[in-house]
């Protein structure tokens, strides 16, 4: 396969997928309350940008729910990655954080609610407090693994050529970790944003994930699908930033 | 041949290794009492079967491992630490793959308090000695193997080590490319004669490069042979392999090889 055609490929198979949709809902194939079609989702979709859905533009729901989640990635990898680290670089460090990371890492965050609810509150911190949970157990381990994984070679080289402690650390460790960091991040960063669902089921009136699930309880299946399609493209587009940042940055990666 | 009045650049003293084997559970001997000198200036190769122990006295002399009993001396200094005195060069590379081959080489310089500048102009210097002054600001890998190793061989250079280290650095080579670098390495030496710990398992490349060959025995690890070569600087390949004394020192080493250190015994 030529690698130019693979672009192609894809907006062809995106594109039929669309067209099929479209003639599902057109000719009323389906019952629209089941499957709406593109042009009721669009109809829907002007009307929450121009009416609201219950009091709240779509874009401020968007911007509700992009809010929480940049706040509680934020968070998860300024804490998630100097711990992450820590852990790599010391076995006791390790010992003590790796039960709780390992124990708290698969659990579903969904078990969780009714604990953060009880603990925190059903305010914006328990919705940011999941999401981040979420993202920094992910980015705490892959942090770990990143140091962890720097080839003993490299660090000899660098000791020969004279480097004291904190020089291998900042200068040969830490650019040796850089991908797998970012790899890391992108990957707690997708896992946070689903569980974006999770957090705005805590006693909320407003963002996507709210919207989708209020609109399900009414059957406003168009509503709910409107949602559906902004909470995968908002994802898509914050891996797609991520991606385009490590290209820049790490742009070694894959070739040494 | 070597001068026994200056005192030797490189010893080791009754160098013994010993490993902890996890899976068995006891101690495995991997140098056994290993002593030797290498004078300013020589180049030595150090060749074994692999398995012998000839890593294990390289990372010895370069401050990686530490030795069981005994001890290596430079310039009469005990070796405690890894350091700029002794450049090294891997049987890979190793560059560093986010910084270009000028602050690769540059890097040395730089983290022992050279300014910017002034480390970049002398990794210039090194990288035109070794012939890569075009590629100052390409990236690692965008450059052959060979080159690659090169850089590597200029980044060791550039610090001004008391000794060179190298461990099998053409060995990831093909045929064609190793033999380029051998040739190209002899040539620069020649130019600079910094004191070299060559370790190879290639007989044809410890003939063509050394002044005097150290052959060791396997399991444990133990000097079998040593053995000096008279060979005149500069050499070609052709001239030494066509010479008959190549033939003789190349069976020498074999069966030293062959009969772990029977190389002084009458058979």
């Amino acid at each position: 396969m030529q690698p130019a055609s693979r672009p192609f490929i894809s907006v062809l198979a995106v594109g039929t997928a669309l067209s099929l949709w479209w003639i599902v809902g057109h000719w009323r194939l389906a019952d629209p309350v089941l499957l709406p079609g593109p042009e009721e989702v669009a109809l829907t979709g002007y009307d929450l940008v121009t009416e609201g859905y219950r009091g709240v533009s779509l874009f401020g729901h968007l911007a509700v729910s992009v809010a929480r989640a940049l706040a509680a990635f934020a968070l998860a990898v300024i804490t998630g990655i100097p711990l992450g680290i820590a852990m790599g670089m010391s076995p006791t460090l390790n010992a003590v954080f790796d039960p709780f990371v390992q124990f708290l890492r698969p659990l579903p965050k969904l078990a969780l609610i009714p604990l953060v609810v009880v603990w925190f509150g059903i305010g914006e911190f328990s919705k940011v407090l999941l999401i981040y949970l979420a993202t920094f157990l992910t980015v705490v381990v892959a942090a770990t693994a990143a140091v962890m994984s720097v080839p003993e070679g490299r660090l000899r080289a660098a000791r020969s050529l004279g480097v004291n402690q904190l020089q291998l650390f900042r200068y040969v460790i830490l650019p040796s970790a850089l991908p797998e960091l970012f790899t890391g991040v992108r990957v707690g960063i997708g896992i946070g944003w689903t569980t974006l669902i999770a957090a705005e089921m805590i006693a909320s009136t407003s963002g996507l994930g709210w919207m989708v699930m209020n609109a399900s309880a009414y059957l406003r299946t168009d509503v709910v699908m409107l949602g559906v399609l902004m909470l995968g493209v908002t994802g898509y587009l914050l891996d797609f930033g991520l991606v385009s940042a490590q290209r820049r940055w790490v742009h070694w990666m894959g070739k040494a | 041949m070597i001068a026994t009045s200056s005192p030797p650049k490189l010893a080791l003293d009754s160098v013994t290794k010993r490993f902890r084997d996890s899976v068995r559970g006891r101690d495995t001997l991997a140098l056994d009492g290993i002593s030797f000198t290498i004078a300013d200036g020589e180049f030595v190769c150090l060749l074994g079967a692999s398995g012998c122990g000839k890593s294990t006295v390289l990372n010895l002399v370069a401050g990686f491992e530490a030795p069981t009993s005994g001890e290596a001396r430079l310039d009469g200094q005990p070796v405690r630490k890894p350091g700029t005195d002794r450049g090294v060069v891997f049987q890979q590379p190793l560059l560093f793959p986010w910084l270009t081959i000028l602050d690769n080489v540059a890097f040395g310089p730089m983290m022992n308090g050279a300014s910017r500048d002034d480390a970049r102009r002398r990794a210039s210097e090194y990288l035109a000695f070794v012939g890569l002054a075009d590629f100052a600001k390409h990236y690692p890998y965008e450059l052959s193997g060979g080159m690659q190793q090169r850089v590597s061989l200029a980044r060791a250079w550039v610090s001004h080590p008391l000794m060179l280290l190298m461990d099998e650095p053409f060995g990831a080579l093909d045929a064609q490319t190793r033999l380029q670098m051998q040739e190209f390495l002899l040539q620069i030496w020649e130019e600079r004669r910094t004191t070299v710990l060559f370790v190879t398992h290639d007989i044809d490349e410890a003939l063509f490069l050394a002044d005097r060959i150290i052959v060791m025995s396997a399991r444990p690890g133990r000097v079998a042979l040593d053995l000096p070569l008279s060979f005149g600087r500069p050499r070609r390949i052709d001239e030494i392999m066509s010479d008959p004394e190549y033939i003789r020192m190349k069976q020498r080493v074999m069966h030293a090889i062959r009969h772990d250190g029977g190389g002084d015994q009458p058979h």
